[in-house]
């Protein structure tokens, strides 16, 4: 990917939010015990 | 009182938001320029592993000093207008031939950071954001972007105001 010869240096510091995901995760699946009778 | 370092940085805040493209392997989200690199759900943390020619053979480039660094290629990269299209994505504009499981997004990035006129390159990034496009399995969208605590968008304007927004 070509962003340009002349480039700038920064340092980005990240607000709180920045980091935060922006959807929060699909709720994990209930685990059956393996041992569980049918 | 000393003058600031005329070669230091400039320090700004808020992560940097700009699109780019991702290939689908698996659940997984990996870089498509030469690079099977997986990116962390998360935030990924830009490395190098450029080479350079010394009296000892090849030695990293520049060992000890984080990516991006000035006189290299490294970082996470991103590319701030990414097309000019008129109900399609082109994905030509990233160098894609093979779209097939190659899927376009919105990008977050901060850390060390070098601006160009196209896009930016930076020491930490995370996706934001995932289009959904037609010849895509929206089901395998879904579950890329449910890993990553990433959008899914159906549309050009869903992709265009998440990368207008500052988180």
């Amino acid at each position: 990917m070509q962003i340009g010869k002349e480039q700038q240096e920064f340092e980005i510091l990240p607000t709180e939010a920045d980091q935060q995901p922006v959807a929060p995760p699909p709720p994990e699946p209930q685990q059956q015990p393996e041992d569980a009778p049918a | 009182m000393s003058d600031p370092d005329p070669g230091a940085p400039e320090l700004v805040v808020g992560a940097w938001r700009g699109y780019r493209i991702w290939r689908m392997a698996g659940d997984r989200l990996t870089g498509w320029w030469y690079t099977g690199y997986a990116w962390v759900p998360g935030g990924s943390e830009a490395s190098c592993d450029a080479k350079r020619w010394t009296r000892r053979g090849r030695r990293a480039r520049h060992p000890g000093l984080p990516a991006p660094q000035r006189r290299c290629r490294c970082g996470l990269y991103a590319l701030w207008e990414p097309w000019d299209f008129a109900g399609y994505l082109p994905f030509s504009v990233y160098g894609a031939t093979d779209e097939s499981n190659v899927v376009i997004g919105v990008v977050a990035g901060w850390g060390r950071a070098f601006r160009g006129k196209h896009g930016w390159r930076t020491q930490f990034a995370r996706p934001v954001a995932l289009y959904r496009a037609p010849h895509l399995d929206g089901e395998h969208v879904e579950r890329v972007a449910g890993r990553y605590g990433c959008q899914v968008v159906e549309s050009r304007s869903g992709l265009l105001t998440l990368a207008d927004q500052r988180a």
